[in-house]
């Protein structure tokens, strides 16, 4: 019985991705679902609200993802030149919140990488739009080559433990309740 | 392993149900171009060549009108419809209090006519600063600022032009990078 039900998820799953993937079709170098997160180094955040955030030590310039102290990261690729990022700046900033207000506080954080943006053009961004989040300027498209290039805004959730890219989502994500609760999904799913 | 399978599946209709289109999908790839392929006609301290153009919402665009009101920031632009271009302007749009507070106007060029610009920067937004098309005589005014490149589509470049119409900023950027928004802003400071 059990076989039989993993067997027709797997059905479903695999109608699922037929579905999807032609729509979406990206390049094989962007980390995707199933990859490792990239193990590259960050530029830590300079504020102290930021680094207490994610739990970096007060003294380090660069951080890998995995240093963060939680279990999942959802790392948004944006950009403040990128109209749909804009668009969508305050779903994302309701994202925090929820996450911020739940169970999951401990457990998720929240960053944003910005291809192409100086750290004057991040605070642009950060500025009109009230973001409370780390956000992580790569003016000179360091991370932006390591991500294959992607689009923006490219959203994912990874899970620090092991590295692997559990979620990816490009373009809007819709709802912060819908990607909320995906998250929460998340959470009660893996082990 | 079945609650691995539900979380794919979860996942996975996440993503069929999230809204993934994006009108970039619809900017054309140009690849690496020549960064730059004109030579600048304007310096700093030249009066700026007047130019009279028509703009997307229909009204006509005259540089003169802003002298003695504003400070103008000039933008060139290649090609509507191509990628750093799409990516341009609404950082523009997002930082429009900065420039108001530096009493500046911008103006956005293209050599593009009217009902592309139209259509184009319809996809972007609603720009708080005007839109004028240089596409007949095609590039008059990318020719005589000297930006005018030989394919027929312009620089990306950003001409400052202050309140008594004497520019104050000429920057061309590699066509295929944005010029950083903090230079321009830095530049506009010292205007003050």
């Amino acid at each position: 019985m059990l076989n039989k039900n993993v067997f027709s998820q797997v059905v479903i799953m695999l109608v699922a991705a037929l579905l999807f993937y032609p729509a979406t079709s990206i390049s094989g170098s962007v980390p995707a679902t199933g990859d490792i997160f990239p193990a590259e180094d960050l530029k830590a955040p300079e504020e102290g609200t930021y680094r207490q955030y994610l739990g970096l030590d007060a003294d380090k310039e660069t951080f890998k993802l995995k240093d963060i102290q939680a279990e999942f990261a959802v790392v948004q690729i944006f950009s403040m030149y990128c109209p749909i990022c804009q668009r969508e700046a305050r779903e994302v900033n309701e994202l925090y919140n929820l996450i911020q207000d739940s169970d999951a506080a401990d457990k998720v954080k929240l960053l944003g990488i910005a291809p192409g943006n100086s750290a004057f053009e991040v605070s642009v961004y950060r500025e009109q739009y009230d973001v409370q989040f780390p956000l992580i300027p790569d003016g000179e498209f360091e991370w932006h080559k390591i991500m294959g290039e992607v689009g923006t805004p490219y959203f994912l959730i990874v899970d620090l433990s092991t590295g692997e890219i559990l979620e990816d989502q490009l373009g809007p994500f819709g709802t912060a309740q819908d990607f909320f609760e995906l998250i929460e999904h998340i959470l009660k799913h893996v082990d | 392993m079945l609650k691995k399978v539900f979380l794919i599946v979860f996942c996975m209709a996440f993503a069929l149900s999230a809204n993934a289109s994006d009108f970039r999908e619809d900017v054309f790839y140009v690849g690496e171009l020549k960064p730059v392929d004109s030579e600048i006609k304007v310096q700093v301290g030249d009066e700026a060549p007047d130019f009279s153009l028509p703009a997307v919402d229909g009204s006509k665009v005259t540089l003169s009108d802003y002298q003695g009101e504003k400070n103008i920031m000039i933008s060139f632009i290649p090609a509507a419809w191509t990628p750093v271009c799409s990516d341009q302007w609404p950082g523009y749009n997002l930082a429009g209090d900065l420039f108001k507070q530096l009493d500046t106007v911008i103006i956005g060029i293209s050599v593009d006519n009217v009902p592309t610009l139209y259509a184009w920067t319809r996809q972007m937004g609603d720009f708080w600063f005007p839109v004028v098309s240089d596409f007949w005589p095609h590039g008059e005014v990318a020719e005589e600022y000297g930006v005018l490149r030989t394919d027929g589509t312009a620089e990306r470049a950003i001409i400052i032009v202050d309140k008594q119409g004497i520019i104050r900023f000429v920057h061309v950027e590699d066509i295929n990078l944005r010029p950083e928004l903090g230079m321009l802003i830095n530049a506009l400071r010292e205007l003050q």
